[in-house]
């Protein structure tokens, strides 16, 4: 294991972002909508993994994961992954400021360098 | 169907989660993306370009007017606006783990190495700016940044985002490569290159296509991203293929004359410029041996396709952060590569999707079939390319 320190790699791409509508705003909910799209696919992807094992193995009916409660330990956990996702998915808003520092306004679109 | 990713020893670890955020993404691009490519298409036939051409009495035959047409609705705003996001969201995908894990990624990039092939920096080479003005294909970081000593993040980022972007075409993320010697081998049928060199190799993923073919060959591949090559050196070096990497500019190279029996590119020439493109070419006649081939794969040039598809490449330009695209596609190959030096009975124009070997039925009707679709296809789809070919008298 290394011991250096962690690099914090940018998530922005330098060049401009276009926007297809009037209102930027349609394009954010857009960005939204897909990272949504995605994040439920994942969860129902794991959710499909988990439900395989734990039938495969013989361990967990269905109806124990309808009727779970979880306790405050989890609880706090399950608050975190609610903020992660929520974070994931309002990515374009949330880098704005990233998106700003890294804007060029040299080598715009078309433009032949 | 969709191939899963053949895995190396130097691939980026993920979790469930992460490489079903991947796997979304390539999904998203191979089903949602083609629909709405093949709607819109059918929109701009069906009822953009009657209605235009019936109010105006004109044709709709420039792209840029179709671009003004076609983005009156918002079917089409949603397509564009769509393809970006799920550009944006490949590298959301992509990149946590490759931070996360970029201390190991670097360590073990220097312990694979089995000195079969060889990696040469160049930390004095001046990057051209047509690759850092902006982050090509929205690539956060671009292909040559250094984020710390011996960085590869580039890379294993690259590397993914290869397969992904191919919707998962094939495992081994060599396709683009394999067309190329596919059709050397149906064209030139002689050819037994003993020393290639492969320009703009980025990880060397296409690279690998050569190697395998000529495995008796000195295989020599330059790119000027300094992270795609640490990562794309020890990438060869786990998947046990010896190839010479090194930092170049393919505009100037420290080659001698006469290097090479074959020198190849793939989709370089649209990362490029005016200016530097025809030097490209220059350097290529000086470096081929008499009888030498260069061979560059990119999409077709602008008057080669329908007008429709015209403004469906151009969108490139203005959405995937692609300067030079557009601006490519209107350069006459063949005069370039005649002032180039090559003589003009040497170059030839030619446009495939070959898969098919040494069978020449299978060759024509590969061209046959990317001639009746407009030699490309929708993103997201198997892309047809187009290649400038000049043989060094």
């Amino acid at each position: 294991m290394s011991t250096e320190e962690k690099v914090t790699l940018p998530r922005v791409a330098k060049g401009p972002r276009p926007m297809m509508f009037e209102d930027e705003a349609t394009d954010i909910l857009l960005s939204m909508n897909v990272s949504l799209l995605s994040e439920l696919i994942v969860t129902r992807q794991r959710l499909d993994a988990v439900e395989r094992l734990l039938d495969q193995k013989g361990i967990l009916p269905k109806s124990d994961v309808d009727n779970f409660s979880p306790d405050e330990d989890a609880a706090n956990q399950r608050e975190s992954l609610r903020e992660e996702i929520s974070d994931r998915v309002f990515y374009l808003l949330l880098q704005q400021t990233e998106r700003a520092e890294r804007a060029v306004p040299e080598g715009a679109p078309g433009e032949d360098i | 169907m969709a191939e899963a990713q053949h895995e190396h020893a130097m691939m980026t670890n993920r979790s469930h989660d992460e490489a079903e955020r991947q796997n979304n993404v390539r999904t998203l691009r191979q089903s949602l993306l083609r629909k709405f490519a093949a709607g819109s298409r059918e929109m701009f036939y069906r009822e953009i370009k009657p209605e235009y051409e019936k109010q105006t009495g004109k044709p709709l035959d420039d792209y840029r007017q179709i671009r003004t047409e076609m983005l009156k609705g918002n079917y089409m705003k949603f397509q564009m606006g769509f393809h970006r996001v799920v550009q944006e969201l490949m590298f959301e995908s992509l990149i946590p783990p490759v931070e996360q894990q970029l201390p190991d990624l670097i360590d073990k990039s220097k312990e694979i190495d089995r000195n079969l092939g060889t990696l040469e920096l160049d930390p004095s080479l001046e990057l051209p700016r047509y690759i850092t003005a902006v982050d090509i294909h929205c690539q956060p970081g671009g292909y040559t940044s250094d984020h710390r000593e011996d960085d590869i993040a580039a890379g294993a980022i690259y590397d993914r985002a290869i397969h992904i972007y191919n919707s998962g075409g094939s495992g081994m993320t060599d396709m683009a490569g394999r067309t190329i010697t596919g059709y050397l081998d149906a064209v030139f049928p002689d050819l037994n290159p003993s020393r290639i060199l492969d320009m703009g190799c980025t990880i060397g993923h296409s690279t690998a296509a050569y190697v395998k073919r000529w495995p008796e060959a000195d295989v020599h591949a330059i790119d000027v991203g300094a992270p795609l090559l640490r990562y794309g050196h020890a990438r060869a070096e786990a998947l046990g293929l010896k190839i010479h990497f090194s930092q170049q500019s393919a505009e100037q190279t420290k080659y001698d004359d006469s290097s090479f029996d074959l020198i190849v590119s793939n989709i370089l020439a649209h990362e490029t410029s005016t200016k530097a493109w025809p030097t490209i070419i220059k350097e290529c006649h000086r470096l081929l041996k008499p009888g030498g081939v260069m061979i560059h794969a990119d999409l077709p040039q602008l008057d080669e396709v329908d007008p429709y598809r015209q403004f469906i490449y151009t969108n490139e330009t203005y959405y995937n952060n692609e300067p030079f695209w557009t601006k490519y596609r209107t350069l006459d190959l063949k005069q370039i590569a005649t002032e180039a030096g090559f003589l003009p009975e040497n170059v030839i124009r030619d446009f495939s999707q070959v898969k098919g070997g040494k069978d020449q039925a299978k060759i024509d009707s590969a061209i046959g079939n990317s001639q009746s679709v407009g030699y490309g296809a929708p993103a997201g789809s198997p892309l047809g390319m187009a290649f400038i070919i000049g043989i060094k008298e």
